[in-house]
């Protein structure tokens, strides 16, 4: 007869489960950065209400993180034929030659121009307005789309822009992002401010 | 006992679990401690009008010279002027061509973190009293006029310089929710 030996228990199964929570704490480092940038400090709102995932899945939303400076953090996309826009994920108000490189002044340091800024950040809406334009269409009928009007105002219907500015940053910089988005066409804006009693 | 062997083909020991099983605790441990969930986020919306109505409504001509710049504004009575700098700030409502000073905090560079707040929070509590009469007193305006006449626009406008810092903005504009507006809109900054 065989005497019944004490075994070891089953690692396996446990080192499944450590697995799982691994993957869990890396995704949730990853995701979150993509659009939320971590420099942006926002201020305190009371009456900032929380955030509605449904609202969220019904929209396509365009990130727009301003920091300190007035500076402009955003996501590159790639249009209809697959150029990628704005790689460098930042609009600033740095001078610069046609290659993208700063453009040093006299006394050889980085030259600023504020209205180089607004002029990019002009650009960029009405690059992402037009290129959102394109993906609407296609999900139209094609009477629809082929009016301006009402393609305009699907995409304004269909887009959510998120702004999140940073406490510091200034009154003006925020209002030229949004009278921009707002000609740009689009209606649907977010302000995003942290809630009374989060971390 | 003689004829059992290193490896007994009954009970393979292939794979060292247990060394694995550390790493992975590892692992753990360092994604455990860089996960940073940030503040919860909460949003303010604003939906604006389509271009053509704000400009048709607007009832207030303000800053003629920019256009353009009217298309961030809901059609509102009053708008809540916010001159605000690093030493200090003041508050007063527009109504038409009246303009009624909140009050004015000064010396803020002086002050404490926290007293800094503190009086920001006082001012802010003034406004919101103030904000709220005129929009009871509003409320009670339209309740006298025949049903089909009633049109209630609780919508109120921010002007600040272009120096206000964001959070002040943020404040005022929370100052203008809890008052009971439901559309809070911005005005050009007038520098």
């Amino acid at each position: 007869m065989q005497a019944v030996e004490a075994e070891e228990p089953n690692l396996v199964p446990l080192l499944d489960l450590v697995l799982q929570l691994v993957m869990f704490f890396m995704a949730c480092t990853s995701f979150a950065k993509e659009n939320i940038s971590e420099a942006v400090k926002l201020p305190l709102a009371q009456s900032a209400k929380p955030i509605e995932d449904d609202e969220l899945k019904r929209h396509e939303l365009i990130y727009l993180n301003v920091e300190q400076n007035g500076d402009l953090r955003i996501r590159p996309f790639s249009d209809e034929i697959g150029t990628l826009w704005y790689a460098k994920g930042k609009i600033d108000d740095v001078v610069t030659d046609e290659a993208g490189n700063p453009k040093k002044g006299d006394d050889d340091k980085v030259q600023h121009n504020a209205n180089l800024r607004k002029e990019r950040i002009d650009k960029y809406l009405q690059r992402v307005f037009d290129n959102r334009a394109k993906r609407v269409q296609r999900d139209m009928a094609p009477s629809d789309a082929a009016d301006p009007a009402k393609l305009k105002a699907e995409v304004a219907a269909k887009t959510l822009i998120v702004l999140r500015a940073h406490q510091q940053c200034d009154y003006r910089d925020v209002y030229e992002i949004l009278t921009r988005s707002r000609r740009a066409g689009f209606s649907k804006m977010q302000l995003r401010a942290t809630m009374d009693g989060g971390k | 006992m003689t004829q059992r062997r290193k490896t007994d083909p009954d009970i393979p020991v292939a794979l060292p679990i247990v060394p694995m099983l550390d790493l992975s605790f590892q692992i753990l441990f360092f994604f455990m401690i860089t996960f940073n969930p940030s503040k919860a986020e909460g949003k303010m919306s604003l939906n604006l009008p389509a271009s053509g109505q704000a400009k048709a409504k607007d009832q207030q001509s303000v800053d003629v010279s920019k256009t353009s710049d009217t298309d961030l504004e809901v059609p509102a009575d009053f708008v809540v002027l916010v001159r605000s700098y690093p030493d200090s700030v003041s508050l007063s409502i527009r109504s038409g061509e009246k303009v009624e000073p909140v009050d004015t905090i000064r010396g803020l560079e002086g002050l404490e973190e926290k007293e800094r707040r503190e009086e920001l929070l006082k001012l802010l509590a003034k406004l919101e009293a103030e904000l709220k009469k005129k929009l009871d007193a509003k409320k009670a305006e339209e309740e006298k006029k025949p049903e089909n006449e009633r049109q209630l626009i609780d919508n109120v406008k921010i002007e600040a310089n272009g120096q206000t810092k964001y959070e002040r903005l943020v404040a005022v504009m929370d100052a203008c929710i809890r008052a009971g507006y439901s559309q809070v809109g911005f005005a050009p900054p007038p520098d």
